[in-house]
């Protein structure tokens, strides 16, 4: 069963829609990345998970019941931007924030002082916030929305600004996470972040969906576009192939953009064989990035016809 | 409901704990204090004409000179050189002036002051009064009245004002009420602005760091900010409190210190210094005033009242806001109300039954302040008492449920400030 689910929903401003007939679901466990250029919506539609902010349209279902006041207790968020007060201590904050999810003050205060040391942060607990780096305040950030232990993960742009070696200890604690069950529900625009983490995804633009999908099932569905061919011979006999060129070539290695996926790749392969020895060949499905690009600026023009 | 009482909490906790709090407490009433005490210092202090002088140059036969010296030694003395040496004296601030008293200046009843000028009004009041006095007892001496019967004339009249209810007879305390009313109405709206301005700053403070948007991701808008208000105001209170406490306590200090000073218990002696000066309200002032019951629960629910019905407004405000020029720009049409009825106080202190004072301390948005003012200055008839509640408790839900709405919208809005218009609209569709 779907643990979130959205049911044609929009949010409008005046006439300005921030997301418009949104529908998807996310399975429970599944880590799910909302992509999207800058201004497309993608922060409005977890405020509306999170129950910041509630549509104008449609229906958000947690765990197959309406969205509700109550379920905001069994979910976690960190916004894109830090909010934490700054005169007070670290855990006066954690305590806090613990407490308005329901947590009592002595639990949230061990769970905060647990999480701070996971975090390789132990030792913060007395500083102010005001005292903090960034990425310092950043893991505090996610601190609260993991305290009360919630089911639904929703993470806006978490790894904007972090250094590879804080962005490993976030990677590892959200892969704990979803060991033990939680869904995870973040939004990025970095995409070789999504490459590496996400089951599936949804792609907007301009308030809409664009892709969606399980990554695996949406490379599929864009095919295999390119082939890297490691090749000694001849290699006139690549001009019997109509709508490919060569991309690139480096060191006796070629790599040939394709215009008949998987099949016209075999036959290249094929051919080559023929023609020298092959020393690698390899067909490469497209990244996430030239997906999410190619998107974009398709749903663009297609727009502008419109 | 839960969660605003514990963003309650939490404001007042973390509020109360500050060092800006501890300072604010013992400081706010020294300076209540300096404002209040500082006129009657000034006025005391120019009454004393210390470095004044002036000589009086009597050309008359009647020696009024030595009776102007008996009546104030310290502004005048006796001329012993000539009219042109003074002159030269008074050119050269050596001497204020010099007072002239022609042959026949008793008959005529006039006299002439040479000064340089200025010396301000307490100097001209103190010659006026000191000549005007004197030469009133040498013309009635004159006509043959004698001291005893002089002294008939100057008696004052002790006028004893007496409150007739329907259950008994009592003094009246219409004046010393009606200045401590005056004192509960500025505290109330200096209060008013204070714990606002309070309200307003964290509501922005916590839009322009987003914490809001952690707090919205546990709660409802409304519960927030119900919370911060009711928790900004629990700490109005307890400041109240604790300035109580330290009144009773210094009164006591001070009261102790004041009878072993004296030789005497202090009410006696106060009442008979009372006795002795009727009118003069610095005395009114240091009279310990017996408030009933009703007039401080007067103050407690028109300060609560006020402050709930303005502190939410004003949260509504800092929501839509986005710096703090933007909170000037959005304010006034609220402050405004708050400062109106100190303009219309005079009127409602010196008056308080008539019909248009009436009237503007009904107008909820005037009457933490007017009302209050009325309560004490006189009987207001109970149904406008009971009407001024009801008007007032509407007013409070009708404030709290438009800031709610522009609150919810605001909060999560950044950029551009909204027009007044546009924050009509959010009201309107919520």
């Amino acid at each position: 069963m779907a643990f979130i689910e959205l049911d044609r929903v929009s949010k409008r401003y005046g006439a300005f829609y921030a997301n418009r007939d949104i529908s998807f679901a996310v399975e429970q466990g599944r880590l799910f990345g909302v992509l999207g250029p800058n201004g497309a919506g993608k922060t409005t539609l977890l405020r509306m998970i999170t129950r910041i902010l509630l549509p104008d349209e449609g229906t958000i279902f947690f765990a197959g019941e309406p969205l509700a006041q109550h379920h905001q207790r069994r979910i976690g968020y960190v916004p894109e931007e830090r909010g934490l007060y700054k005169n007070l201590t670290v855990l006066d904050n954690l305590r806090y924030f613990g407490q308005l999810k329901g947590l009592s003050s002595t639990e949230a205060t061990r769970r905060a002082l647990w999480w701070l040391q996971r975090m390789d942060a132990h030792g913060w607990e007395k500083k102010k916030i005001r005292e903090l780096s960034k990425g310092m305040s950043q893991k505090v950030q996610f601190i609260v929305s993991v305290l009360h232990d919630p089911p639904l993960l929703v993470l806006d742009e978490p790894f904007s600004g972090l250094d590879p070696l804080n962005a490993q200890v976030f990677l590892d604690v959200i892969a704990e996470l979803r060991a033990k069950g939680t869904t995870i529900l973040f939004s990025t625009h970095v995409m070789e972040q999504v490459e590496q983490l996400c089951d599936d995804i949804v792609l907007i633009n301009r308030g809409r969906i664009v892709e969606s999908g399980s990554l695996r099932q949406i490379k599929a569905r864009y095919g295999i576009r390119r082939l890297e061919l490691a090749f000694d011979g001849d290699e006139t006999f690549l001009q019997e192939f109509d709508g490919i060129s060569i991309a690139e070539r480096r060191n006796g290695s070629l790599s040939i953009e394709l215009s008949g996926g998987i099949e016209q790749a075999q036959r290249i392969i094929a051919r080559a064989l023929a023609h020298g020895t092959v020393r690698r060949a390899e067909c490469i499905e497209p990244t996430l990035r030239e997906i999410f690009i190619e998107t974009v600026r398709r749903t663009e023009t297609e727009e502008v016809a419109a | 409901m839960n969660t605003s009482w514990l963003i309650a909490r939490h404001e007042f906790l973390s509020r109360v704990r500050t060092k800006g709090f501890i300072i604010s407490t013992l400081l706010a009433p020294v300076g209540l204090l300096v404002v209040l005490t500082l006129p009657i210092l000034v006025s005391e202090l120019a009454q004393t004409q210390g470095t004044h002088r002036i000589a009086v140059v009597d050309q008359s036969p009647h020696g009024l000179a030595p009776i102007l010296l008996a009546k104030d030694s310290s502004l005048f003395f006796v001329a012993t050189e000539p009219t042109s040496t003074l002159r030269a004296r008074v050119l050269a601030d050596s001497l204020t002036g010099y007072l002239l008293i022609p042959p026949d200046g008793l008959e005529r009843d006039s006299v002439v002051l040479f000064t340089r000028g200025g010396g301000g009004l307490g100097l001209q009041e103190a010659v006026n009064d000191a000549v005007r006095e004197v030469f009133r007892r040498q013309r009635l001496l004159a006509r043959g009245a004698d001291t005893t019967l002089l002294r008939l004339a100057e008696q004052k009249t002790k006028i004893e004002r007496i409150k007739i209810t329907r259950e008994r007879t009592e003094r009246d305390q219409t004046a010393l009420l009606t200045i401590v009313g005056y004192g509960m109405s500025i505290i109330v709206y200096m209060l008013l602005f204070i714990y606002g301005g309070i309200v307003m700053r964290s509501v922005l403070e916590e839009k322009t760091n987003r914490i809001v948007e952690i707090l919205a991701s546990s709660a409802r808008p409304f519960d927030i900010m119900l919370g911060k208000v009711l928790g900004v105001g629990a700490v109005g209170l307890f400041q109240m409190l604790l300035w109580i406490v330290l009144g009773v306590g210094v009164s006591i200090a001070v009261g102790s210190t004041l009878v072993s000073l004296s030789g005497a218990p202090t009410p006696a002696g106060a009442l008979a210094h009372y006795r002795a000066q009727e009118n003069d309200v610095a005395v009114l002032l240091l009279q310990v005033p017996s408030l009933s019951f009703g007039h401080i629960a007067a103050f407690v629910f028109f300060f609560l009242s006020g402050y709930v019905f303005y502190s939410a407004l004003f949260a509504g405000i800092a929501a839509a806001a986005d710096t703090e020029q933007d909170i000037q720009t959005l304010q006034a049409p609220v402050s405004i109300f708050i400062v109106l009825p100190m303009l219309v106080i005079p009127l409602v202190m010196s008056t308080p039954d008539a019909p248009v004072a009436a009237i503007l301390s009904l107008v909820p948005m005037f009457s933490p302040v007017l009302m209050l003012m009325r309560l004490f200055a006189t009987e207001v008839p109970w149904w406008q008492v009971l009407l001024s509640v009801v008007l007032m408790v509407a007013s409070i839900i009708g404030a709290v449920w438009i800031a709610g709405r522009i609150y919810r919208i605001g909060i999560l809005r950044y950029g551009q400030r909204p027009t007044f218009r546009q924050i009509l609209r959010w009201i309107a569709e919520g």
